[in-house]
């Protein structure tokens, strides 16, 4: 028999490997990833395999190494843990392994991103994002808290145990199981340490304090002279009350300090374009005992968040014998920090203030290697960063650290060229145990128990709610916060001069706290925290207005509340914005020039009782209106390229409002304010006629983001009302990223909603079956279940063998 | 029945080992069957890719079919594509693999002997 050609068999041999190889690996088109497309569609392993059955039935049992006990994990109907352990390194360890069993990828990344470190997943991209992170300090914060932490006798086998358990199960995983993340973007888990519980925490410091308004205003500054900019941009405007009036005085005074010789400069930089939203806030408040319905003290939160896929916040139940508690975990912390105990409640929002200052420094040299400090030259150091891209070569950036922390923006990052060698000293540099004090706050019986859990909360700084079912009421604004002279760090600060330095810290003992007011009840909204009658001086560029005063003038009406009241203040959509806006705007128009279509659209806001709903039109016209009219007013201000900070809209509208400082903007600014607003109308009524009329709906756009930004995996349009002004704070895809309610009776009930779901997995029912409860005024009533309690119906249990 | 044969074992063959081997495991199966099997050249191919077919397009509709289409609108909207073609990918992606592993398995068989 004739022996067939070679040939075409290796010519098939080729075609296959070919074919092989490029279903194997990752390409790239364009700026489109696309992932190994043979291991994704392969339904062995691929995508398929994270297609969760609707009937999962959960692992009656597996086994988690280094317990000492088995630990049950019940999971109601919406897949919440209820976690029973015998002991603290058990339940930490359960906590670790059971977060990453629902949110692998989401901790996982979140720590990346803290880290500076995203580049290595998505490639060149995120260059400037991973080098803002490791130039802002993450990594000094997070490694400083970290080594804090880990010399504490208690938190550092606890943290340890917690990074075992998603280590246990991160080993348990083949290419088939991971989360589908890891499929698309083509990358794998890395193991968990207490230093990335350290990162997520420091991902939360930089959500919430790491924005400040200093480069603006150094500039507004110059170019407007202090008069005008003290008229545009007030330290504190008046009509608002702090999160802690000054009920009668202050039992302590403040340790002075000197404010040193006026520094004015005048350029400093274009944009600091790695900034948090600061936005990012919440409400909350807690109604004492005498005033609610049945005598029993009410609490609820919500905090305003970015809203993603998967959610900021997992709900779970923590079980030992010494202490039960259910609330709010962030993925990657130990223990929950918004909650409630069988003895109390406790809740955040950020307490707005400016912890981030710029030093500008004077080098001694091109080599940058040491600085002017008083009199003398100061060495810095410096600290390598090395940066991992995918598909190109390492970026390697050298950060000069001083004593006001790391240099920013200098020649190598920011304006080309630089105009200033600028530092950030930032509280989120210093060590912070607040990992300690949500341990020890999980476990409070008392408020002297909160009180002194809260010793070890440092950053970021949030007004803690409390309640208990003893009856006490509270509210704190804990934090660490540098004791400043007046004005220091609202502008560029000269870091040559020592009097520029941060002197020290506000004492523990000094902390805004206010316990059981006569008002009956205590609320925070991200308002200023104190008034001129605290004994130090209080400054942040960017405070809250509106929802604040919608809630203190809510929770002052002679009412006896009840629970169902909490939870419709939380929903409620009342704008007071848009109410004192149309107050002073619609008087200023003219009237005269209007067609039948401008009166039409006048008198329908004339009717509008400002509540911001989606299917309506008013909060969308006033919306549109307003901001196209403050950014041609303020547009005068202007003088590029620099960074420039636009007035409050709460400012403008005082200023708007009162012919005085109307004329005396009008003059310096050499602007006709009535003609601005007329025109602007006019210019609405113009494109509405135009292009149709729009829902607010449809301009808020009201949505939940996944965290990679994967747009199928997200969810638009959602029926919503509520703007970011309103107590329901929905705005985009930020807004209220988890709704709570306590009534503190015997033992308390809670009530909760989420934006999400509790699984992050895209593939499973639970991704975002809790969302359409959280776009309407449904609660889920959170089932705090006892150590002897059989599963819930619907619900499941796992053990987890030692 | 050489085809029928040749699908059924790839199909038993290709799910055995995908179980442990990644997706290339599919290629492999239909190389082992083409060769052993000796069901000839056209056949090679054609009953090793309706078995690569019948495998990753069956086990593709029935994870969906548990999990009431909920991923595989979303996949499917990362692709552009509808949930129908995404099937349809799968069970194609499948069927090269195992058919072009099946002709390979015959001809090596061919060379050889």
């Amino acid at each position: 028999m004739q022996r067939p050609s070679l040939l075409p068999t290796l010519l098939i041999a080729l075609v296959l490997g070919a074919f092989i190889w490029v279903l194997e690996h990752r390409h790239v088109f364009g700026d489109d990833p696309v992932p190994p497309l043979g291991r994704f569609f392969s339904p062995q392993e691929g995508f398929w395999t994270n297609a969760t059955p609707v009937d999962r039935v959960m692992p009656g049992a597996l086994h988690l190494h280094g317990l000492s006990a088995p630990v049950r994990v019940v999971w109601d109907d919406a897949q919440v843990p209820h976690i029973f352990a015998r002991n603290d390194s058990d339940l930490y360890r359960a906590q670790g392994y059971v977060m990453a069993t629902q949110r692998l990828w989401q901790m996982d990344f979140v720590a990346r991103a803290a880290a500076g470190r995203v580049s290595e997943v998505v490639g060149a991209v995120a260059i400037d994002f991973d080098r803002a992170q490791r130039r802002k300090g993450m990594l000094i914060g997070a490694e400083a808290s970290h080594d804090a932490l880990m010399a504490d006798t208690v938190m550092a086998p606890l943290l340890d145990a917690y990074a075992d358990g998603v280590n246990q199960y991160i080993a348990s995983l083949g290419y088939a199981d991971l989360p589908l993340e890891y499929k698309l973007l083509d990358h794998r888990p890395e193991p968990w340490s207490p230093l990335r519980s350290a990162l997520v925490q420091q991902y939360m410091v930089e959500n919430l304090s790491g924005w400040d308004r200093d480069v603006e205003d150094t500039h507004a500054r110059a170019r407007l002279g202090e008069a005008l900019h003290a008229l545009l941009y007030p330290v504190r405007p008046p009509g608002v009350v702090p999160t802690v009036p000054t009920d009668s005085s202050w039992n302590f005074t403040a340790e002075p300090v000197p404010p040193p010789a006026a520094y004015d400069p005048v350029e400093v930089l274009q944009r600091d374009a790695h900034r948090s939203d600061p936005t990012n806030g919440s409400n909350n408040w807690a109604v004492h005992g005498s005033r609610t319905a049945n005598g029993h003290a009410l609490l609820a939160n919500d905090t305003h968040l970015g809203l993603n896929f998967p959610p900021i916040w997992f709900p779970v139940q923590l079980t030992t014998p010494e202490h039960r508690v259910f609330g709010f975990t962030i993925p990657g912390a130990c223990g929950v920090i918004i909650g409630h105990n069988e003895h109390a409640a406790f809740g955040v929002t950020n307490a707005p203030r400016d912890t981030r200052d710029w030093y500008h420094i004077t080098w001694q040299d091109a080599r940058r290697l040491a600085y002017r400090d008083g009199e003398a030259w100061r060495p810095a150091t410096i600290r390598v960063e090395r940066i991992q891209v995918r598909d190109a070569a390492d970026v390697v950036d050298s950060v000069r650290i001083t004593h006001h922390g790391p240099v920013m923006y200098d020649e190598h990052f920011g304006d080309v060229p630089a105009r200033a060698q600028l530092a950030l000293r930032w509280m989120g540099h210093e060590p912070s145990l607040t990992q300690k004090a949500l341990y020890l706050n999980n476990r409070v019986k008392s408020h002297a128990d909160h009180v002194e859990a809260l010793r070890y909360f440092s950053a970021p700084a949030q007004n803690w709610v409390f309640a208990s079912k003893e009856g006490d009421i509270s509210m704190r604004v804990q934090g660490t916060f540098p004791n400043k002279w007046p004005g220091q760090g609202r502008f560029i600060l000269d870091g040559a001069d020592p009097a520029h330095a941060w002197q020290g810290f506000i004492p523990f003992e000094h902390t805004a706290t206010q316990v059981n007011p006569a008002r009956g009840f205590v609320s925070s909204a991200n308002q200023h925290s104190v008034d001129d009658g605290y004994p130090y001086w209080f400054y942040n560029a960017h405070l809250e207005y509106y929802r604040n005063r919608t809630i203190n003038t809510t929770l002052e009406e002679d009412r006896r509340w009840t629970v169902a009241d909490m939870q419709q203040l939380q929903h409620s959509a009342l704008d007071l914005r848009a109410r004192e806006t149309l107050a002073v705007l619609l008087p200023l128009l003219d009237s005269t020039r209007l067609g039948p279509e401008g009166r039409a659209v006048r008198s329908q806001l004339q009717r509008w009782d400002h509540h911001a709903r989606y299917q309506g039109e008013e909060a969308a016209v006033c919306h549109l209106w307003y901001d196209s009219l403050r950014a041609d007013l303020w547009a005068t201000l202007q003088r590029p390229p620099l960074a420039f900070g636009e007035p409050t809209p709460y400012n403008t509208n005082r200023i708007l409002g009162d012919s005085t400082l109307r004329a005396q903007v009008e003059a310096a600014l050499g602007i006709d304010v009535r003609a601005m607003v007329t025109r602007s109308f006019e210019a609405l009524v113009q494109r509405r006629a135009q292009a149709g009329a729009r829902t607010w709906g449809q301009v808020n756009n009201a949505r939940v983001t996944h965290l990679a930004r994967i747009s199928a995996f997200s969810r638009e349009g959602l029926p919503v009302d509520g703007c970011g002004t309103a107590v329901n704070a929905q705005r985009g895809n930020h807004g209220p990223s988890q709704r709570f309610v306590v009534e503190l009776s015997d033992p308390p009930q809670a009530w909760y909603q989420l934006p999400g779901g509790v699984s992050g997995n895209p593939g499973d029912p639970h991704y975002d079956d809790l969302l359409p409860e959280w776009s309407t005024m449904t609660y889920r009533k959170v089932l705090f279940l006892g150590a002897a309690d059989d599963a819930p119906q619907g619900g499941q249990v796992t053990v987890l063998q030692p | 029945m050489k085809i029928l044969a040749t699908c059924l074992v790839v199909t038993a063959l290709g799910g055995l080992l995908g179980l442990v081997l990644p997706f290339w495991s599919l290629a492999l199966a239909g190389l082992v069957v083409g060769g052993l099997l000796r069901p000839g050249g056209w056949p090679a191919f054609v009953g090793a890719a309706l078995g690569g077919m019948l495998l990753w397009g069956g086990l593709a509709v029935w994870a969906d079919a548990a999990n009431a289409g909920i991923l595989s609108a979303r996949i499917a909207a990362v692709f552009g594509a509808s949930v129908g073609m995404l099937k349809l990918i799968t069970a194609v992606l499948g069927g090269l693999l195992a058919g072009l592993g099946g002709l390979l398995g015959h001809r090596l068989r061919r060379s050889i002997s």
